[in-house]
């Protein structure tokens, strides 16, 4: 009898145990999905460095990997950050802006949604394994290359979030592989849910309702 | 006293001593931040230029993702990220965010660690700082401190832990 009350509350607690991990480990949420689906085109604005000394060039890595990933979904009209930045040097002093001063300029460039991204991790791990033997010893050293990627879909108007995904990634190979899978992991819930969210009709002018 | 009584006791002591042993916001203006209700995130400041901003990315998206009672949270990545421009003193913030129509700028300072080796830990700090737009004043802060081997995890949990005692005190005072 308490043998089998015990085995029941373990197993209670095995299924809480995993749920809490499953809701851990959420790596991306849509939080617009209306605005998401009818979104046609992204400006993509440049990433931050990331922390540490090997990360203040990550940056423009991510955002043209970024550039890439958002242009793959084959479903938006991607543009860099080159006329924003142009656009934004008039209003450089914090006393120019307005409530509508990003919406207003996201709104020349036709852009729907705002990209943006940080690089959390970017930095090499050396590990040394000594090796005895009977006549001396050998060191050996392996390096590991770690990347993660925050990125964010942001609504020009308000400044609303309407996408965040997470990825992190680790290659032996170097940087490039880690940082290529850490974004692909990060819009791996956009894909998804462009998949599964075709856009709204285009309406056409002049066409009757 | 049966086994059940002593463990409900005995939990009810471990939590109490656990509670008693958080860490009061330095900064804690409760009227000021019950008046809260539209919150602009703007980037914080750090030695190294790629800490700040993500902090202030994780606390965003820790807030976005409370969903907190009558609070709604934005950020400005044109205009921080493009013109260059960083606010400097809680007077500029103010101004910024009141042009934007925000009641309230949380910003802030991060600290960060990296591990050196695989199985290393991370540290990292963030110090969540509230401004109001209506008086330039701090009316929160509060620091928040993680250790992981995973660094993204670091700056969440150390971004939950700093805005803890503001959260509980929305969700007290507000209904959903």
């Amino acid at each position: 009898m308490l043998t089998r009350r015990l085995s029941h509350r373990f197993t209670l607690l095995a299924v809480l145990l995993i749920a809490a991990l499953l809701v851990g480990c959420d790596q991306w949420k849509v939080y617009e999905p209306q605005d998401l689906a009818a979104a046609r085109k992204v400006v993509v604005l440049p990433a931050a460095g990331a922390p540490g000394g090997f990360g203040p060039h990550a940056g423009r890595v991510q955002t043209g990997l970024l550039i890439t990933a958002l242009d793959r979904t084959g479903r938006f009209k991607v543009e860099g950050p080159a006329r924003l930045r142009q656009r934004m040097s008039a209003f450089g002093d914090p006393s120019l802006w307005s409530a509508d001063t990003q919406g207003a300029l996201a709104a020349e460039l036709g852009a729907d949604l705002l990209a943006i991204a940080e690089v959390v991790d970017y930095r090499p791990t050396v590990d040394t394994r000594r090796s005895n033997y009977y006549f001396g010893s050998s060191t050996q050293t392996e390096s590991t290359f770690w990347a993660s990627v925050n990125v964010r879909l942001i609504r020009p108007a308000d400044g609303a979030i309407v996408y965040y995904g997470t990825g992190t990634a680790e290659s032996k190979d170097g940087y490039g592989p880690a940082m290529l899978q850490a974004t692909d992991q990060a819009v791996t819930g956009l894909n998804q849910f462009l998949q599964s969210n075709p856009p709204p009709p285009t309406p056409v002018e002049g066409a009757q309702p | 006293m049966n086994a059940s009584l002593r463990l409900m006791v005995l939990l009810l002591a471990t939590s109490a001593l656990l509670v008693g042993c958080e860490p009061e916001p330095t900064t804690y203006n409760v009227p000021s931040l019950l008046a809260v209700h539209h919150l602009l995130v703007a980037p914080m400041r750090s030695s190294d230029p790629g800490v700040g901003p993500v902090a202030s990315g994780a606390a965003f998206v820790h807030l976005a993702n409370a969903a907190l009672p009558q609070l709604t949270v934005a950020e400005t990545p044109i205009l921080w990220r493009l013109s260059g421009a960083s606010p400097a003193t809680p007077q500029d913030l103010a101004a910024a965010g009141q042009q934007f129509g925000a009641d309230a700028v949380l910003t802030g300072v991060s600290q960060c660690v990296p591990p050196s080796t695989e199985k290393g830990d991370s540290q990292v700090a963030v110090t969540v700082q509230i401004v109001s737009t209506e008086t330039g004043d701090i009316i929160y802060e509060h620091t928040g401190q993680s250790t992981d081997k995973h660094l993204p995890t670091a700056f969440t949990q150390a971004s939950q832990a700093a805005l803890k005692p503001f959260e509980a005190l929305v969700r007290q005072n507000r209904k959903p």
